[in-house]
């Protein structure tokens, strides 16, 4: 399962139960980020524990950041789903915001290399 | 049911009996009546009591259903309420959280921005000062100098510095330019390659093709006006012409050229195509999977087809059609492809009839720019006359080497093939015979020259046999005799013996034949050992013969022998006593030798 354009790809691996984040996300509105939440989704129904590897995230807009926080919730909620997240100290923004969401669901695992 | 005191009860004992029972029977329906109300007033007094108790019940359960339908929507509210509350911290926490990603994100853009913008002002200045075009911004089309390039300050001869005291204008000629350009510039926002006239602070006037655009610089929008100094148009416009008129005459030169190659390359073609026609050797070209793709007259004519056409179409696969041996094309394909070209490969072909043929090819592989073969190219010489030719040769050679064989030993045969000078050899250690037929020369006059010379083939041929066998080297015969060495060319220790075995295998061998009349052939052997020369001389007719005494001896040995015997010397005799058997002759007259002590061999003593 995969979403590819110019400027982003997303891309869900199912034997490293891993969804993988690279380029630059800046779509307009929680609308345009229905198809990766659904990617996410997916990822959520099918492993006890899941890793959002963000490593090659260089932009996300806060769209994207309001859908990953939703969808963290909705993990959190869920209460049998385990969050890996891993990401760059090397991107600004994600030293800041990974650490954020860990607010909404303190069980997050967050790997910063 | 007693009764009951009513107070309209009459004194009965005050009436008439009939008036008693008649007011006792009104009594009666009276108090059946009163009963009858009772009965119905009970009844009614139950159900109505049945009925109040129900609805009572009916009022009761629902009430309790109430209660607890108001605890339930409590218990609700306290859960909703509770979701809700999360929902907002989330809510809340999710707001903050994006709130301070647009923060970091706007922050590092901005940073990132004004980065990029320093570098392209940067980018600007570099580029600007670096360019041989005057470069000014005005804050109006024509108006005051913000900034020129130092191109522009050259080209208007100002210093850099003094350039910001002018308006752009004041290096116009034209004095009203500045204001069309003012109204040309409020619909477009950039005018593109005009050429104007301008003049420098020294009032020298210069030509520039001009362009203006509007640019944001640090967030104003100024004016970027580019003077490109045509200096004088005219020479400029003749040059133009001038390098004009150069291309038509390279270009008309460049056609000439081409015209002449084109026919130079049809002239080479046509001769191509002519020697291609007539040459007398088979031209082809074939595809890698072996498909004549071109062929001239001549392949046809010697594949034995009636045209190229027909042979081009017959000749689809060679490796299977053309070559007798059937691994002959890959064989010479791996070797083309391996070495780019082969010559004179020889190679047996069908022919179109069947008929084998062979033939000289030489071929080379054709290949395109990324080194894939396209096909092979080849010429083809029938060559079979030449092949029987060679055979024949071949087999003159083989006869030739064998006759100088006869006459020659191998060993000095070879030796002279090498060209050796040393044309004689001395040997130590050789013995020689000698054999005569007794008598032969009488048979001559009886029997015709063709019969003599027949026996006498018929004789000497089982004494090549015998000599072959033991052998020993035949040096020649002279007439009717007969002379064998043994010990050459190659020494060999059992010389002696070899040649008593052989004398006495030669008598018994003559006695095999016999004269037309009946009467037996007598054989007369003479023997000797020792030393002699060997050698050839000469330059035609070679022989190789042997000289010196032991030659001689051994002649003389025969020579004065007996019919049917074998003479020895006494040196012989010394040699062989111990295994053979000999008589002694005793003392013998030899010619040119006095008297010599000889011996009759008689034969080899059997090992018992």
């Amino acid at each position: 399962m995969e979403i590819t354009t110019k400027d982003y790809s997303v891309w869900y691996d199912p034997e490293k139960a891993t969804v993988f984040f690279k380029g630059f996300l800046r779509l307009d509105g929680m609308e345009a980020y229905q198809p990766i939440i659904n990617v996410l989704n997916i990822a959520a129904e099918n492993g006890s524990v899941i890793t959002l590897d963000m490593k090659n995230l260089e932009f996300l807009n806060s769209s994207g950041i309001s859908m990953l926080s939703m969808f963290v919730v909705s993990l959190r909620n869920k209460g049998n789903v385990g969050l890996v997240l891993k990401g760059s100290n090397k991107v600004l923004w994600q030293t800041k915001s990974l650490r954020n969401l860990q607010r909404l669901m303190p069980s997050i695992s967050l790997e910063l290399g | 049911m007693g009764h009951s005191s009513s107070s309209g009860q009459v004194d009965l004992s005050a009436l008439d009996p009939l008036d008693q029972i008649t007011l006792l029977q009104q009594e009666v329906l009276a108090l059946r009546q009163l009963n009858q109300d009772l009965q119905v007033t009970l009844e009614t007094a139950v159900e109505h009591g049945d009925a109040i108790e129900a609805e009572l019940q009916q009022a009761n359960q629902r009430l309790q259903a109430e209660i607890a339908e108001r605890q339930m929507a409590q218990s609700t509210l306290q859960a909703i309420l509770t979701t809700v509350s999360r929902d907002k911290a989330d809510l809340e926490a999710i707001l903050n959280l994006t709130v301070e990603h647009g923060d970091t994100v706007e922050y590092h853009l901005y940073k990132r921005a004004v980065e990029v913008m320093r570098q392209s002002e940067e980018l600007f200045r570099a580029i600007a000062e670096a360019s041989p075009v005057a470069m000014v911004l005005t804050q109006t089309p024509a108006g005051s100098i913000r900034y020129a390039n130092a191109a522009a300050a050259q080209l208007l001869g100002v210093s850099e510095a003094d350039i910001l005291t002018y308006t752009l204008g004041d290096f116009y000629q034209e004095p009203d330019l500045p204001d069309r350009l003012q109204q040309a510039l409020k619909q477009e926002s950039s005018l593109v390659g005009f050429e104007l006239q301008g003049k420098n602070a020294q009032n020298q006037a210069f030509w520039a093709i001009a362009s203006i655009h509007q640019v944001s610089l640090q967030g104003e929008l100024v004016w970027l006006t580019t003077l490109y100094d045509i200096g004088d148009r005219k020479q400029i416009e003749e040059a133009l012409r001038q390098s004009q008129a150069k291309l038509q005459e390279q270009a008309r030169l460049l056609k000439t050229l081409v015209e002449y190659r084109e026919e130079q390359l049809r002239q080479s073609e046509e001769k191509y195509r002519s020697i291609f026609e007539n040459s007398v050797e088979g031209i082809y070209q074939v595809s890698p999977s072996g498909h004549i793709i071109n062929a001239n007259p001549a392949l046809a004519r010697i594949y034995g087809y009636d045209s190229p056409a027909e042979l081009m179409a017959a000749l689809t696969d060679i490796a299977k059609q053309l070559y007798v041996q059937p691994s002959r094309r890959a064989e010479l394909t791996v070797f083309v492809n391996q070495f780019g070209s082969a010559s004179d490969m020889e190679s047996q072909i069908y022919r179109k009839d069947g008929s084998i043929i062979w033939i000289s090819e030489s071929i080379r592989v054709v290949r395109d720019e990324a080194e894939h073969v396209l096909h092979y190219e080849g010429t083809v010489r029938d060559v079979t006359e030449h092949k029987q030719m060679e055979a024949e040769l071949r087999q003159q050679r083989l006869t030739s080497e064998r006759l100088l064989l006869n006459v020659l030993p191998q060993k000095v045969a070879e030796q002279l093939k090498r060209g050796t000078n040393k044309i004689a050899d001395h040997f130590n250690k050789v013995t020689v015979l000698f054999a005569d037929i007794v008598n032969f020369t009488e048979l001559a006059d009886t029997v015709s020259p063709n019969e003599l010379v027949d026996i006498l083939n018929e004789i000497f041929s089982s004494f090549d046999s015998l000599v072959d066998h033991y052998g020993l080297e035949k040096i020649k015969t002279i007439g009717d005799a007969y002379m064998v060495v043994g010990g050459l060319p190659s020494p060999h220790p059992r010389h002696v013996e070899l040649i008593a075995d052989l004398a006495l295998g030669m008598q018994r061998e003559i006695t095999r034949f016999q004269r037309h009349d009946g009467t037996p052939f007598y054989l007369r052997i003479g023997i000797h050992t020792g030393p002699v020369i060997a050698g050839v001389i000469g330059l035609k007719k070679f022989a190789y013969d042997l000289w010196g005494d032991t030659v001689n001896i051994a002649s003389r040995m025969e020579a004065h022998g007996e019919p049917g015997k074998i003479q020895v010397t006494q040196t012989v005799y010394e040699r062989l006593k111990d295994s053979y058997d000999f008589k002694p002759r005793g003392m013998t007259a030899i010619k040119g030798k006095g008297k010599m002590t000889t011996y009759w061999l008689l034969g080899k003593r059997s090992l018992n």
